[in-house]
């Protein structure tokens, strides 16, 4: 099988240089570049019609892998070639612009994740739809609760779906009946055969049930990689002891 | 850098238009008053100015409604683009953080909508001569040109003030203050060849492309003249000059602006 995601030895830095006030201009004070590896050499590769678990914890580089693989930025060292599939990035509480309403927001969400304005606007009336929306579909995108915001995000990229398709923690989004639904479509379109997908998830019950292969990241390096269970299995027993350290 | 450029227009041109036409969609539902506020505002300063020159001032020009709502209107569309290209990134952050975008397409969008609003604002500059019985003269069309290097302009010195706001948090507030002399640098209400001694007049004209602009789109509508063409031709390159290098900071840095913000 062809690979559809190639990662090869792919280190990201951030460097805390929030931005600064103007006084330090002058003050002459240098600038406090502190860095902050957050994935250390990750290499693997990704099948076509795979579904990868990303599992680890809290800021071990697991969204931010994701994001590099989205191309939000490009990594300081080695390389991600997608050959050339479309992707989407499905996360918690971003991508609007929030002044303007839910409608416009479809549109411009589907714009930069590669579709054509006529295959938006022939999926518009079924976005709109899954979403739940009803009216406030035309009210800006700022007056939503966050359920609401959720919702819409994930209709979009549930109805226009991309090749590679990269889920960061929302399998848990809105109320329980519109859960069940977006579960329910979620894994039908992850288990259309050319669908590629990766999965970061804190909940092993959705890893072991989705996933082919799982990767885990510690510290920003990759801990362990395998079949899903013999990783979980691992996984949950380093878990299970850390919980009991700290208790 | 310019066949990326290229290629990300190609690409991402479709969502910039869509970005501004749904700016400019939301802002008229928004209140029924809201897109006269496009032509209100000037208009109302406008009368601002004309009071306090014509009256306080006891200064006759005649014509000098038409004359300083020109200016007022190059002026906004150029000010709101810079202003707000401080602080672009960081606003759009919710869009950033989730896919790629080439950042000046931001930009690119934002000029659209200030161009939009000033061009509809400038059909009653067109009205107002026909009530003042100011002859429109083929000349009139010089105002294409001159739109076109101001876009220019503003592009190239919008993305300079997009990437230095990413990293200082108080670009915002000294471009407020830099801009202002510049506002009044510009000769906005009053006339920078006559009012200003020699030779600032001339350096003011020449160096400040707004001033420049400004002065030659008067010309241009009220006099049926045509502006300065060297001075244009230098404008247009300083702006594709200043583009250029947006552009190179843009993309060698773009990388890092989620980081940062």
């Amino acid at each position: 099988m062809d690979s559809a995601i190639d990662i090869k030895n792919v280190h990201i830095t951030y460097q805390t240089i929030n931005s600064i006030p103007f006084k330090q201009f002058f003050t002459g004070k240098k600038v406090k570049r502190d860095r902050f590896e957050a994935v250390k050499g990750a290499t693997f590769s990704v099948k076509k019609g795979e579904i990868i678990g990303l599992v680890g914890r809290n800021g071990s580089g697991k969204s931010t892998l994701l994001r590099a693989v989205a191309g939000v930025f490009s990594p300081d060292q080695g390389e991600i070639d997608l050959h050339g599939n479309s992707v989407s990035l499905l996360a918690i509480g971003i991508g609007f612009q929030r002044e303007l309403p839910g409608s416009d927001n479809i549109y411009l969400a589907g714009l930069l994740m590669g579709k054509s304005l006529e295959e938006i606007q022939e999926r518009y009336d079924e976005i709109v739809a899954f979403s739940e929306l009803g009216d406030f579909i035309h009210k800006p995108v700022s007056t939503y609760s966050s359920g609401m915001y959720s919702k819409l995000s994930f209709s979009i990229s549930c109805i226009l779906p991309t090749d590679v398709m990269l889920i960061d923690e929302v399998l848990s989004v809105g109320d329980v009946a519109f859960r069940k639904k977006s579960a329910a479509k979620l894994r039908d379109l992850i288990r259309e055969e050319d669908r590629t997908v990766i999965i970061v998830s804190h909940n092993s019950e959705t890893i072991r049930s989705l996933c082919d292969r799982v990767i885990w990241l510690h510290h920003g390096e990759m801990k362990m990689v395998g079949e899903t269970n013999e990783v979980m299995d691992v996984y949950e027993a380093f878990m299970a002891e850390l919980a009991q350290k700290n208790a | 850098m310019l066949r990326r450029f290229i290629r990300d227009v190609k690409n991402y041109k479709t969502y910039g238009v869509y970005s501004a036409k749904a700016t400019l969609k939301s802002e008229v539902a928004g209140s029924y008053l809201n897109w006269l506020w496009w032509i209100l505002d000037p208009l109302l300063f406008m009368l601002v100015y004309t009071f306090i020159v014509q009256v306080v001032f006891n200064k006759r020009m005649p014509n000098f409604h038409i004359y300083v709502f020109i200016g007022l209107n190059v002026w906004k569309m150029f000010n709101s683009t810079i202003i707000s290209s401080a602080s672009l990134i960081r606003l759009s952050k919710g869009v950033l953080s989730k896919v790629y975008v080439p950042k000046f397409i931001m930009l690119a969008s934002k000029i659209y909508v200030a161009t939009f609003k000033m061009v509809v604002s400038f059909t009653l500059v067109f009205l107002m001569c026909l009530f003042s019985g100011i002859a429109l003269g083929l000349r009139v069309l010089y105002c294409i040109p001159l739109l076109a290097v101001l876009c220019v302009v503003t592009f190239g010195l919008g993305l300079i003030v997009m990437h230095i706001g990413v990293y200082l948090k108080d670009l915002g507030n000294m471009m407020n203050v830099f801009l202002r002399l510049v506002y009044y640098m510009s000769g906005i209400f009053f006339d920078i060849a006559n009012g200003v001694p020699y030779p600032y007049n001339e350096i003011l004209l020449k160096l400040n492309p707004i001033a420049f602009i400004i002065q030659s789109m008067r010309q241009a509508i009220m006099y049926n003249t045509a502006p300065d063409f060297l001075v244009l031709g230098f404008w247009l390159v300083m702006g594709v000059l200043f583009s250029l290098l947006g552009l190179s900071w843009t993309y060698r840095y773009e990388n890092n602006y989620v980081k940062v913000v």
